[in-house]
């Protein structure tokens, strides 16, 4: 059977959506970071959702001048297709893409805010290993731009990431998950290379077992 | 009411394939021992016998403790230590084919990337203030990287560890072309890596 992409408009019924909520803290080198997902998933297993995070920043850069001290929240939109399923391997093709505001309280420059553009996308290999229990993993393409105060290439680069995923119950999930990788930005100034890694609690009502894939 | 679903249609057997690749290279590049991660996602046709997708690898400086001399006057000094960083990424094509639970590739990437040189540690505190990036633009006219069509490709060895799980072993030969720099006039060389493949083949 061939692959197909597609895009459906459902007149009728409403399609059987499920939803998850993902609340996700983590360290990486340069902050300290909350994230709070929510996920829609459909019958065919595509899910879109939002993000907010919340960071408590010890590195990063306005204008490519160091930030030793301050705060970023971001939101962003989020989406994934699969791209290939059989029984136990779901690779999909996923996206983050949104805005991130960066105060800074210590700061080398003359701008002590900054706004930026960050884009996310990547393909994840979700592999399932036991009855609700998975083992991911793939990479990002990060491609971030500062808007303001000037436009610029915040971070662009290929982050590694892979983590493990357990439902004990048909509700709830936890997972552990990691990046890596080097990154360029600001001509030179800016981050070059990034670790992090963090816990996830999700609650997945009905269907936790099942979508080890969030 | 309206409803909409965006999604893919397969079969639980897929004549198209997909994998992704994640790996780690020890590199010769330029002369001098490096590492860093490599990438890999892509299409399997043909019952495995071609991949093509889009891979890529890097060489992040902070995690490579090798520095390169140069002549510069800086800070009172006259030659500054630096450190470099780079990758290149592109389209892979990869024809193979099966040797028993063996799977050999000839992977070929074509692309575009390159590698730079920059201050690092105190050298990084500039004499006036101003950002590192415009002492490297002035101390080097420019020439502390360069970027043009990457080249890598080699032979792989995969092993079929389970129905998704192929763990490999890859060597490679990688170059830059048209490479120059005040470092050095070419970064290429030899690399091999370490590599997980999970997909459907």
């Amino acid at each position: 059977m061939v692959l197909g992409i597609g895009l459906w408009v459902r007149i009728g019924a409403a399609a059987p959506v499920s939803g998850a909520i993902l609340a996700s803290p983590s360290v990486s080198g340069a902050d300290v970071r909350g994230a709070l997902a929510g996920r829609l998933g459909s019958p065919s297993g595509s899910a879109i959702g939002a993000e907010v995070r919340w960071a408590e920043v010890s590195k990063a850069w306005i204008d490519g001048w160091p930030v030793e001290d301050g705060s970023a929240a971001s939101a962003l939109a989020h989406g994934a297709v699969p791209l290939v399923r059989t029984e136990r391997l779901r690779l999909d093709l996923r996206a983050n893409v949104g805005a991130r505001w960066l105060s800074a309280r210590e700061v080398q420059g003359p701008d002590d805010r900054s706004t930026a553009l960050l884009t996310e996308v990547g393909p994840r290999a979700t592999l399932t290993v036991a009855e609700g229990a998975a083992v991911w993993l793939g990479f990002d393409n990060v491609l971030d731009f500062q808007l303001d105060p000037s436009f610029a290439s915040d971070g662009l680069g290929q982050l590694l990431n892979a983590g493990l995923v357990f439902a004990p119950t048909d509700g709830l999930q936890f997972a552990l998950h990691g990046e890596t990788g080097g990154l360029y930005g600001y001509d030179g100034d800016g981050g070059k290379y990034a670790t992090r890694a963090g816990v996830s609690v999700r609650f997945v009502p009905r269907v936790a077992r099942n979508w080890l894939w969030l | 009411m309206i409803s909409f679903v965006l999604g893919v249609a397969a079969a639980a057997e897929p004549a198209v394939g997909g994998y992704v690749d994640l790996e780690w290279r020890g590199m010769g590049l330029a002369g001098h021992l490096s590492h860093g991660p490599g990438i890999g996602v892509g299409a399997s046709l043909f019952d495995d016998h071609l991949r093509v997708g889009v891979a890529g690898y890097s060489r992040p400086g902070p995690i490579n403790p090798q520095t390169f001399a140069v002549d510069a006057d800086y800070d009172g000094s006259s030659s500054v230590n630096l450190r470099s960083d780079g990758g290149v990424t592109g389209i892979l094509v990869a024809p193979g084919t099966d040797l028993g639970r063996w799977h050999l590739d000839a992977p070929f990437l074509v692309g575009y990337g390159g590698f730079g040189f920059y201050l690092h540690g105190e050298d990084r505190v500039t004499p006036d203030g101003r950002k590192p990036s415009a002492w490297e633009n002035e101390l080097f006219g420019g020439r502390d990287s360069s970027f043009g069509v990457g080249l890598d490709g080699g032979l792989r060895a995969s092993f079929a560890a389970g129905e998704h799980v192929r763990p490999y072993v890859a060597a490679r030969w990688s170059t830059i072309v048209g490479f120059d720099t005040i470092v050095t006039p070419a970064y290429g060389g030899p690399s091999v890596a370490l590599g997980l493949t999970v997909g459907a083949f």
